[in-house]
This record gives C-alpha cells, structure tokens and sequence, in this order.
C-alpha cells in the first residue's frame, strides 16, 4: 500500500519537472546577462548577481529531483535521458559551486568569469534542447523547418505513406510485409528506439514481444486479450486510445492486426500459411493488391519463350499464335486459316508444351485429332465447339492433367462423355448447350461435381437442332 | 520550293539528331536483347505497339452499349424509397451543398425531390434492386456487375459522353477502341478491330464520329461504323463496273506510288492510310458476310426480341455485335440515343428500355451459351446520371430530371469482373456518392486491366508529350476483379 503510494507520489510529482524547469534557465540567463552588464563593481550588483545564481541553483535542484522522478516512469529513450540527466544535474551542481565560488569573495579572475558563462550557456542550450527531444520527439524542431534546413539537421526520415504493394502470398511475410508497414505508418512515431511511450519499443519483433511498462502487448492467438489491439478499439474520446495523435487505424488495418494476433501473431509465418478467410483475402487484395486468389495453371507453369522462327511454319499453317503476356510465354493458339485438316493440327505438337489456351471452333474437327490434343500438358482451355466430335473424341480428353474450360457447344457428344467429364478432376466450366446430353445427365454430372459450372443454353432443350451463327 | 519545305517539316534538325544517334543506340541494344525484333514485322492491323500484353488478359474483346443522353439510374438501378417518402419536398441544402447545377433547372425557384415512379423489387442471388422497367435484365441480375457509385466531372452531354469515351473532356483524343486497337493490334486481319454500330432513327443528344475518333493516334484505328443498310460501311463497294481485280490491281499500283511518295517525306500517316485501303478492300468480303443475319435461328431472333429483324435497331445491333465478337473483333461499340429526359421521364424511359431491355439481356445470356462470355466484357452504361429532384413541374404522373454528374450506375458483365456484385453506393437522398467513388478515369483504367493493358504504360507521344487514355489520374478497381 505504501510503496504504491510512495510510486504513484512520484509519478504526480514528476510531472511537475517542465513547470520547474523553465525556472533555473531563467534565473541563469538573468545572472549571466547582469555579470555581463554591471560596469561599477558595486557591492550591491554583486550581491543581486550572487543571489541570481542561488536562486538558478536551488530552482535547478527542485527541477531535478521532478525530472529523476519523472524519468522514472520509464517512457524515455536512454541515451538522451542519460545526458539529459547528468548535464542538468552538473548545472545544478555548478551554479550552486559559482554561487559559493563568489560568496567567498571572487577568487575567480574577470576572464575566466567569462568562459565560465559561455560554457554555462552551452550546457543549458543543450540540456534543452535534449529536454525538448525527450518530450516532442527528436524531429519536433524541424518538422516544419523549410527542406534545406533539414537535410543540415540530417533529418530525411519520411514515413512512406502508401503500404506497399506486394504480388505473391508464398513469399510475402505476414509481419514484414503486412503488419509491420502498418505499425511503421500508425505507432512507431512513439514506440521506437530514440523515443519510448509507456515503455514500449516496436522497433524489433523481440521488443515488441517485450512489451511496455504494464507488460506484454501481444498475446499469441488471442487479439482481444492484448493490448495492442485493445487500445486501437477503444473509443476515441478514452485517454489509453491508440494511436493519441495522427490517424487512427483504418478498420482494414485493424481487422488484419486481429487476424495476425488471432494467428499466433508469428513474425516467421508466410502470407499463404495462415488461414486465409473471411474478410481477409479482400482486405490484403484493397490495401496491398495481393491476391490470394487460387491461380489458374497458366498463372503457375513457367516456361521459355519460343523464338519466333519456331513459330513461323505453324502460323504458316493458319494458326493465330500469341503469347499471353509480355511475362507469360504460354500461347493462346486459334485456327485462322482456311481447310483445316489433321497434318495442320500435327504440327501444334512441335509446340504443345506451351499450348494453353486452343480455340478451334467450327472447322470440321474430327474424334482423332483430338487425340493429339489429348496430349498438350499444359492446356487449360479448350474451345471445339460446333465440330461433328462424338463421345469417342471426348475420351481423349480424359487424360488432360490441368485442364479447367471446355467448350462443346453444338457438338454430338451425349450422356456418355458426361462420365469422362465428370473425372477430369480439374475441371471448372464446361459448356453443353446444344448437344444430345439429357437433363438427367447433366443433373448427375452437376451432383457429382457440385463445384463444376456447367451451361447448358439460356433455353435447354437437347431436342434443339444444331445451328451455325 | 514547296516539296523542299515539306520535307523540311517531317524531318527536323531535332529529329535526325534524335534518330540518328539516340535511335541507332537503341536499336542495336533491342537487338541485342532480343534478335528478332530486328526482323519484326512493320506496323499494320494485327499487330498492337504492345506485341502482348502487359499481362495475362481476362478479357479478349469488349462491346461496349453505350446509352447516350445518361439513363436515369433513380429509375432503373438505384432504389431511393426515401425519394418516394418525401416526393415534392425540396431538396435539403445539406444535401446540395451549393453544387453547380445546369442552366436548366439552376433558375428554379424549388427542387422537388422526385421518387421513381417504377416499382423495384430485388432480383436473383444476388438480390441486387431492379425496377420494372428492365424485366429481362432483372432476370440475369446474377450475371451483372453492378457500379452504383460512379462519378464523372462533366456537367454537360457533349462533354461528359467525350469524357468517359475518350478520357478528356476536350476533343480531339482517342477513343477507348482506338487505344485498344493501337495497343493490342487486331485479332482478325479481315476487320478493323473497333467497329461501331449506332442505332437508327433515334434522335436527342447528337452522336459525332469524334466519340470513336483516333485522335492523334494513327488513323487506322479509329473506329469504322456500320449502318444498317445496302451501304453498311460507307464508300466501301466498287462503283458500277469495277471488278473485283481492276481494284487489287488499282491498288498495287497505288501502293507503289505512296510507297515512293513515303520514302521521300516520311510521313507515318502514308502507311496508315495504306493499311486502310487494304483494310477496306479485304472488308469487301468480310462485311456482307458479317452484316447476314439470315442463317440465325428463330430462336435466337425471338431471344433479342422482334425488333432484331429489323436492321438498324438496337437488337439487331446486338445481335451483330455478337457476330463480330465470334470473329475476334475486339472493340465493339454501340451507342442508343434518346435517354435525355428532361421531362416526360415515365413515358420516355418506358420506350428507351422497351427498345434495349430485350436485346441487352439476350445478347449476355447467348454469349454465355456459346462460352464466349470466358472472355468478353459487357458494358452497359451512360455518360452521367440524373437529379433526385424533378425539373420542370412534378406531377402525380409526371417529372422529369436534370444531369447529374454526382453519381450514376453502370453494368459489366462477363470476364474478369464478379458476376451477381455490386460495388460502392450512395446517400440515401441518390444525390451524392456515400461509399467508394468510382471515377471515369478509374472505369477507364479498370477496362483496361482487364484487357492486359497497363493504363499507365500504354502512351503515345505528341506535342511534345506522352499522352495516355487515363491521362494522369486513374486507380484500377480491385475491388469488382473476379
């Protein structure tokens, strides 16, 4: 009972050091600037002055003791408080010597009273100005300084005020990329290594997991028991509310600070090894443009570009052949010729590694070319549509490891490809409008792949002839 | 004399320093990088500046119905019961905030508010808001992606329908199927690849072919425009008793003469045109039988609705805006005019959605039949939207509304973007935008995505300066990427 009295006695009288401190500089700028003045060497003058340096001493020894107090609080950066401390207590120290000094009638020569008052000046601009960094933070002085005269006080440190944009969940750190540029953005303007609010440091994982002066601030797996997340939810008006200056958390921010905690709060975990649900995809695709999105295969295989003399012959052919993308060397390939015939579908062999999409609509494909095309590993899409294919061409299908459109449009097949379909396990759309498959088919294959997309025509009727557009 | 300044003109001091030492620099570092690009084929239709595209494309073409004169989404898209509540109460101040507004209704004494005099109800999964007005679309809700929170800088129609086509509310830059073309080249060498189709004997805000203009890009793409017609394309067909091969022949000649004329003045227009003269002679072709709708079934006429038997209508329109899609043409645009209702809203809207409801909504649910909604985009929109408040005397019957640039709805549907979604809203008075604004720019720069396309990286130099659709502004939307 009586320690806490005595600990919080402190605290209360602590805060009253900046209102002392203003006190000793006042009285020692006063007594340097009348030592400078006094021409006459008059008793009287000499005892005004003497009186000064008393008054800056014992003003200087109150504001101390309040600042030893203060400083025990415990939320200031160490180094500055070190020679903040030290200096002001030499300062005390000193004036009280200079004061006993002349009181034994000046034994000190006229010069050296002089350099005695410029280095008693300098030790107060400093201890000052350490004072004020303690309190404002080391960039307060020249935050609003014009550019030129903050690269002279070194002081570049800008926050980025965008997070950054990072493309891939496998690589991405979820604290180092995600929550980091965050706490960076949002609280280590207070919680670093120069300055030290309640005691916490977020500068390095290990002291965040530190904690401040109450304690830890993360609790591993359980966001609403840390205080790092309760004080974000706080009402603004409540005094602990973080962060107490600047913006507040966005409520993005904090549902993914939630999430991370909930988590495990782990600073080694991958983006893609944490549960991904809810809310979250959508919140990191909004602030960091990650997608988290199953990619489709063509997303995943890497491949070479082909050179365009491997090309030539095959657009020689009639084939349109172009890369996705600049970075995709994968090839969508359609049929652009005229009289399409077997040879011309051969010669995609050459190049069926890089095949990924193929469109070959309504040019008269038969059963046996899709053999060949049975053998493209990489192929994804597929569009051969209104061509005279029956159930015998589908199971040359069966065999397509990646395969996620397929397109039969107007084609021959009939309830008997819709098993062969239903095993092409990675299969996402298919499409069956007007074909001879049946609703019952199509209802059995749709049970048995409830994740598979199926269209079988805005008006579904497998009587329907087929037609060309 | 005269030739001699010409040619000063084409080739500056400036611009032989440039080539010469900058050019050849880069030349032989391209082809060092890559040998083959040494060999390339020269610019034409087929080819874009880009070669690919920046990225995997969601989508491969887009067809674009543009609803000109800015339909009235107070009436279609946006339920505001509020307006109903208070139908002929002014508009709140706090609500207005002192904005501009037209000349129109600027001098009126009182801003009734105006509630829908159509009945919405929430349609499909997705239970997105529909009025009666649209019972077709109402049904494909699910398929649609809805932006309710759009906004543009132009008050006016010239300039907004300027603005959202090209970008900039001054004329004279490219429309989006210009950038397009130019960027991505053409996917069949027998059509352009921006084809226009404007719905017939519709009148109100008027149409100029600046809206699917190149501007300064090359002028092979700008858009080519379909009439409903003998002519579908105008001066495409031989006079009377010009074959077929006295044309090829006229033109190989031609070409040799511009080929000459090219060499000495360097003029880059000179290739242009000449890709347009091949262009339009492989057209005489490809378009009588891209414009023969006759082997389409009954069925699919009776899907678009009975108008798409008549050329010219906005279903037909659709209807053969499909048939471009199957033959890879990548932007098709269409515009419908007549949505400006200043006044007699109720009477007005119910012709303008009678004549695209239908076709809209047929053309969405017959590309997805034949599997090309994988990858074709489908946009429905205006150039602005239009006053919660009546201009003009509000009746029990009757109203009107005023443009209104603050807010208004579009749709998309189809590839890369989140079927059944609608995406940002606004205040509950359907005057100002209460939750993620979308800027045309934005529109603009999300199209592109879709497409591959970098909107900050595809640009073209002129005046001095490198311009690209979305200027300087422009975010993606992320957030309605499927």
């Amino acid at each position: 009972m009586e320690l806490i009295l005595l600990a919080s006695m402190g605290d209360f009288i602590g805060r009253f050091h900046p209102l002392w401190v203003h006190l000793p500089i006042g009285f020692l700028i006063l007594a340097i600037l009348l030592e400078w003045f006094q021409k006459d060497g008059s008793e009287t003058s000499k005892k005004i002055i003497n009186f000064c340096w008393l008054l800056a001493g014992v003003s200087a020894g109150i504001a101390s003791i309040c600042g030893w107090m203060l400083a025990a609080s415990g939320s200031y950066s160490e180094g500055t408080l070190f020679w903040h401390r030290w200096v002001g207590i030499l300062l005390t120290v000193g004036s009280l010597g200079i004061w006993w000094v002349k009181k034994q009638d000046d034994l000190i020569p006229q010069k050296s009273h002089r350099i005695l008052n410029i280095a008693v000046l300098a030790l107060l601009t400093y201890v000052g100005h350490l004072g004020g960094n303690l309190t404002h933070g080391s960039d307060y002085l020249t935050e609003n300084a014009p550019d030129f005269v903050k690269t002279l006080a070194g002081d570049q440190e800008e926050v980025s005020e965008d997070l950054p944009q990072i493309s891939d969940p496998d690589s991405a750190l979820a604290y180092a990329d995600l929550i980091e540029p965050i706490l960076q953005q949002k609280c280590m303007s207070c919680h670093n290594d120069e300055v030290q609010r309640g005691g916490l440091n977020m500068a390095t994982p290990e002291l965040l997991m530190e904690g401040g002066k109450n304690g830890a601030v993360l609790v591993s797996g359980n966001a609403r028991e840390s205080e790092l997340f309760k004080r974000l939810i706080l009402p603004h008006s409540s005094e602990k509310h973080m962060p107490t200056k600047g913006e507040p958390f966005t409520f993005q921010e904090i549902a993914l600070l939630q999430w991370w905690i909930d988590e495990q709060a782990s600073f080694e975990a991958r983006v893609s090894e944490l549960k991904l649900e809810g809310d979250i995809p959508p919140t990191l695709f909004s602030l960091y443009g990650m997608d988290t999105k199953p990619k489709p295969w063509y997303e995943k295989v890497k491949l070479p570009a082909l050179s365009d003399e491997t090309l030539a012959p095959i657009r020689q052919e009639g084939f349109s052949v172009a890369s996705l993308s600049t970075e995709n060397h994968l090839l969508e390939v359609s049929f652009k010729g005229n009289d399409f015939s077997p040879e011309k579908l051969q010669s995609l062999s050459s190049i069926k590694e890089h095949i990924t999409w193929l469109y070959l609509e309504n040019v008269e494909l038969k059963d046996e070319e899709l053999k060949t095309i049975g053998t493209f590993p990489n192929l994804t899409r597929l569009r051969v549509q209104q061509n005279p294919i029956t159930d015998q061409g589908i199971l040359h299908l069966a065999e397509l490891p990646h395969l996620e459109s397929l397109n039969l449009f107007g084609t021959k097949i009939s309830d008997e490809s819709l098993n062969t379909i239903s095993k092409i396990s990675t299969l996402k759309k298919v499409y069956l409008w007007q074909t001879n498959v049946s609703a019952t088919g199509v209802s059995t294959l749709q049970r048995e792949n409830p994740e598979l997309d199926i269209d079988t025509g805005a008006n579904f009727s497998p009587e329907t002839a087929s037609t060309k557009g | 004399m005269h030739s001699c300044n010409q040619e000063k003109s084409n080739y500056s001091r400036r611009d032989f320093l440039t080539k010469t030492s900058l050019g050849l620099g880069a030349v032989s570092l391209a082809s060092m990088l890559n040998p083959n690009s040494l060999f390339s084929k020269p610019l034409g239709p087929g080819d874009g500046i880009l070669g690919s595209p920046h990225f995997t494309p969601k989508v491969k073409r887009v067809i674009y119905l543009f609803q000109s004169g800015a339909p009235s989404q107070l009436d279609l898209f946006d339920y505001k019961p509020l307006l109903n509540e208070m139908n002929g109460e002014d508009l709140p101040e706090s609500i207005r905030k002192g904005q501009r507004l037209t000349g129109m209704t600027a001098g009126q004494a009182k801003f009734p508010l105006a509630g829908s005099q159509f009945s919405f109800k929430q349609h499909g999964q997705s239970g997105a808001w529909m009025s009666d007005l649209m019972p077709h679309t109402a049904k494909i809700v699910d398929e649609l992606c809805f932006i309710k929170s759009m906004y543009t800088e132009a008050i006016n129609h010239d300039p907004a329908a300027t603005f959202i086509q090209t970008g900039s509310q001054f004329p004279g830059r490219p429309s989006i199927g210009s950038w397009v073309s130019y960027g991505l080249g053409s996917d069949n060498e027998n059509l352009p690849s921006f084809v226009v189709l404007v719905t017939k004997d519709k009148y109100g805000q008027p149409l100029y072919s600046r809206l699917w203009g190149n501007g300064f890009l090359p002028s092979q793409h700008q858009g080519v425009q379909f009439r409903a017609g003998k002519n579908p394309v105008l001066y495409l067909s031989n006079p009377p008793g010009v074959d077929a091969s006295s044309r090829r022949e006229q033109l190989d000649y031609l070409k040799k003469l511009e080929e000459l004329n090219h060499d000495k003045l360097g003029d880059p227009e000179i290739l242009a045109r000449m890709a347009q003269y091949e262009m339009a002679f492989r057209m005489q072709t490809s378009v009588p039988e891209i414009m023969d709708t006759t082997s389409e079934p009954d069925y699919i006429y009776d899907m678009y609705g009975e108008d798409s038997r008549k050329p010219g209508t906005f279903a037909a329109n659709c209807l053969l805006a499909r048939r471009r899609a199957e033959r890879d043409v990548k932007f098709i645009q269409l515009y419908h005019q007549g949505w400006d209702a200043h006044g007699n809203l109720p009477s007005s809207m119910k012709t303008q959605c009678r004549e695209t409801d239908q076709a809209t909504a047929a053309l969405i649910k017959d590309l997805k039949q034949r599997g090309m909604l994988d990858d074709t985009l489908v946009i429905w929109g205006g150039e602005f939207g239009r006053t919660n408040y009546s201009q003009g005397k509000l009746t029990a019957t009757n109203y009107g509304r005023d443009h209104h640039p603050r807010c208004f709805t579009i749709f998309m549907a189809g590839a890369g973007v989140k079927a059944g979604f609608s995406l940002g809203a606004t205040d509950e008075f359907g005057y100002n935008i209460a939750e993620r604004p979308v800027h045309v720019h934005d529109f603009q720069a999300t199209l592109m995505h879709l497409l591959g396309v970098d909107h900050e990286r595809l640009t073209f130099k002129f005046q001095g300066r490198r311009y690209r659709l979305t200027d300087v502004h422009g975010e993606v939307v992320k957030e309605i990427l499927a």
